[in-house]
Formats: C-alpha cells, structure tokens, sequence
C-alpha cells in the first residue's frame, strides 16, 4: 500500500511522469502596513498585492531522447501553456495557464543530466 | 506598554468630520522671517512678521482588509472633499482642529495593491479672515490710493508736510496704511489715528489756501503759473475725497465695533482651532492676545480674549 502521495506535472495535456522532482509554490507581494490607531481599532492591516503560483519540476535526460529540451523553445518565445499538476493517489489535481520560466540544464561527470525548469501560472486551489 | 505606543493614543485625522486611516502624518511650517543686515557685519539678523500657514501631508490607506467597502464606496464618496477645493475643518492628532484647504494629492491603482489604493494627500492651514476678507479692506484701498495721489503731488511741488508728519517721516499713505493694520480691533485708537490723518490733510489744504491768496500780491504771470498748475488742483480734490472717505471709514468703523468677551481654552488647541469654535476672525484673535500669537499650541486653561459674533 502506498502511504504518500505521487504528483505528476502536465504541460499542454502531455505529462512528465519521470518527473524526478516536483515542487509548487504560492508567491505573494504582499505588503504589512502600519497604522496609527487613532483611525482604525488595528495597528496592522495586509495590503494584498499581486499573487502568482509557481510549478516547478526536473526530469533526468536520457541519452537517447533530448525531447524534453525543446521545452527551451516555448521559453524563448514566451509562449502561454497549459499546466497542471495530478495527484495519484486522492485524484484532486490543478489545471491552470502561465508561462514556462528558468530552465536549467545540470551535467556533471558521474552524475545524471538533469533538466529543471518551472512554469508561473495563475493561483488555483486544488479540485 | 502605552509609553512605547503613545501615538496609537492620539485622536484619529480627520477630514470634514470624515475619520481618515493613516499610516504617517507630516506636519511642517516656517516662519516669515525678514532679514535685516548690516554693512561690514556678517551674518543677518530677522524680524519675525508671522508664521506662514501648516502643512499636513498624510498617507491614508482605504483597503477592504482595514473595514469592508473601503474602496471603492468610501474612497469614491471621500475623493470629492478634496476635488472640490473647498475649505473645511481639519482634526490634526496634535494641533487640533483647523480651518485648510486640500492643496494636491495623488493615489495610484495598481496591481501589487488590490485590496484598495494608498492616497497621499497634503492640507495647507487656511484662515478663516482670508475666506473672508473683512469690509474696511475696500473703503482702506480706496483712500489709500487718494492718499498717494496728494504724496505725489506734494513730492512734485515741493510741499512740506505738517509738523508731526514732518518729524516722523511719514507721508499721507503711510498713514492710512497704518490704519488699515489696526482693523476693527481698537475703535478707540482707529477714531484717534483716522481725526489726526483728517487733521493733517485740513493743514495741507489750508495750507494751500494761504498760499493762494499770498500769490495774490504777485505778478500776473506768478499768479497764473500758481492757479493754473494742475498738481495744485489734484492737491485740493484730493484732500476733499480723503476727508470723505475718511468719514465713510470712521462710520463703518462705529458700526463694526464689537464687544470684547473672555473664555478659557477647554483643551491644548490652536489659535486657528480656536476661531473656528469661537466664530471669531484670526487676526482680531492676534490682535486682541498677542501673547498668544507666536504660540503652535494654546495651553489648556489659557484665557483668550475674542470679539461677540456680529
């Protein structure tokens, strides 16, 4: 029986099962403000900013398929994809739109190739 | 700890009786300074002729996470009050209460904000006299122009002014200028100072009667440059239109005097704040508590002198 849960990313309905590693983080530009009490009962009070979800993932890079990499291209040209995140196990999953950011490239003698990189996307609660 | 969070104590900004949400309240002013320098002395030294008027700048905040509808109802409802110009009272954490104008301000929607917008805003005192000027400015202008007129005519043909005139250095426009400073405050010492200007200008008139009829021993053509000279002729009318708008000032003066009464400060408030709960003009409150007058803070338990509203 399996305990834990396993994610796998999907970019434009394809999905990255060998994903190696796979992250997703909420980012905020919130701001904390300070108010003189004299106005407000409060003396601290959120100012919302702008929020952003990033999905992050790795994969190994075979020797004999670099399909992957071309991955770099919709970067280059900031192209707007489709990606999501599926859980195995509770079957709640996100599909949302954003654009791919940092790919990264890692090689080194007697380790894997590895290949990173992450997509920004608009925040959505898991469904 | 109440010492280490003593400004959350104060009384909230207010704007038009509107109770604003603030971050950071700047308050500056200056003081009318006029240099007096001396050759081959370093330095200047300054004779203070009044504070010129607070400045209030504050960063408000109207954001929903602070209380619901914010922005955009209250921001929206508020925006006005300071589009319009208007003068109103502003409440001030420290000073108290005043009369200002908005005097520019700005906000920015942005993205990175989204619960509502910060507004930077900036108030300049505005007294309540300037709003509304008071009647003896007008009838003050009009005699002080015709006081000039006889100054320059005097200059030109060489007439002398009367004994105390001459002592003192003054000259006909000084002299009403002088009164026009006095305002309504002393009806008294205004009545005095206008019958010794009238009592001047009837020496000059005079004046120039003698000298007319002394030129009647003279030559012809002596008497003709005499009676023919046009500055001899403005001389004459003008001290006929000052004597009568000297009587128009000293009735209007009669009808403007007030009485004097006393209160206490209630509270630690400004002479601005002061004219505003008094209904008292500004300058009638500095004139009559001079003491009073370089003070930012009027103290609790002061007494304040203040004309009965009209």
């Amino acid at each position: 029986m399996q305990i834990y849960d396993n994610a796998i990313p999907r970019l434009n309905g394809r999905y990255f099962a060998h994903a190696t590693s796979v992250g997703i983080q909420y980012k905020s530009s919130d701001e904390v403000i300070n108010l003189l009490a004299g106005g407000s009962r409060r003396t601290i009070v959120l100012s919302p900013g702008g929020r952003a979800m990033l999905i992050s993932w790795s994969l190994v890079v075979p020797s004999k398929n670099a399909e992957d990499l071309r991955l770099i291209r919709m970067w280059r040209e900031a192209e707007e994809v489709l990606v999501g995140v599926d859980f195995m196990g509770s079957k709640l999953g996100i599909s949302t739109r954003g654009f791919l950011q940092d790919p990264q490239l890692t090689g080194q003698v007697g380790q894997t190739f590895t290949f990173a990189i992450s997509a920004v996307c608009e925040p959505k609660d898991f469904g | 700890m109440p010492e280490a969070t003593a400004v959350h104590d104060l009384p909230p900004l207010t704007w038009l009786g509107v109770k604003l949400y603030a971050s950071e309240i700047e308050t500056s002013w200056s003081q009318r300074l006029a240099p007096r320098v001396f050759p081959y002395v370093d330095g200047e030294a300054h004779e203070r002729t009044g504070r010129a008027a607070l400045e209030v700048s504050a960063t408000l905040h109207f954001l929903n996470t602070i209380e619901p509808g914010m922005y955009p109802r209250k921001f929206n409802e508020f925006l006005p009050l300071l589009l319009n110009g208007e003068g109103g009272t502003l409440g001030h954490p420290n000073i108290g209460k005043f009369n200002a104008r908005n005097a520019d301000g700005s906000y920015t929607i942005t993205a990175s904000t989204t619960a509502g917008v910060k507004l930077r805003v900036r108030w300049v005192e505005s007294i309540k006299s300037a709003d509304e000027p008071s009647k003896i400015v007008p009838s003050t202008s009009d005699v002080a122009s015709t006081a000039r007129r006889l100054d320059d005519a005097m200059e030109q043909l060489g007439r002398s002014y009367p004994d105390g005139m001459a002592d003192s250095g003054a000259t006909f426009e000084s002299l009403v200028n002088d009164i026009a400073l006095l305002g309504f405050t002393f009806s008294l010492q205004l009545s005095g100072a206008i019958n010794q200007l009238r009592g001047n200008v009837n020496a000059i008139y005079n004046a120039e009667q003698l000298l007319c009829r002394a030129a009647q021993n003279l030559d012809d053509a002596a008497r003709d440059a005499i009676a023919g000279d046009p500055l001899r002729w403005v001389i004459e009318t003008s001290c006929d239109s000052m004597l009568a708008q000297l009587d128009e000032m000293e009735k209007s003066t009669v009808s403007g005097s007030r009485a004097v009464k006393t209160t206490t400060a209630g509270n630690d408030t400004s002479l601005a704040a002061l004219s505003i709960s008094l209904d008292a003009d500004i300058a009638d409150l500095i004139n009559l508590n001079p003491s009073l007058c370089g003070k930012i803070l009027i103290e609790r338990g002061t007494l304040v002198k203040y004309f009965e509203a009209a």
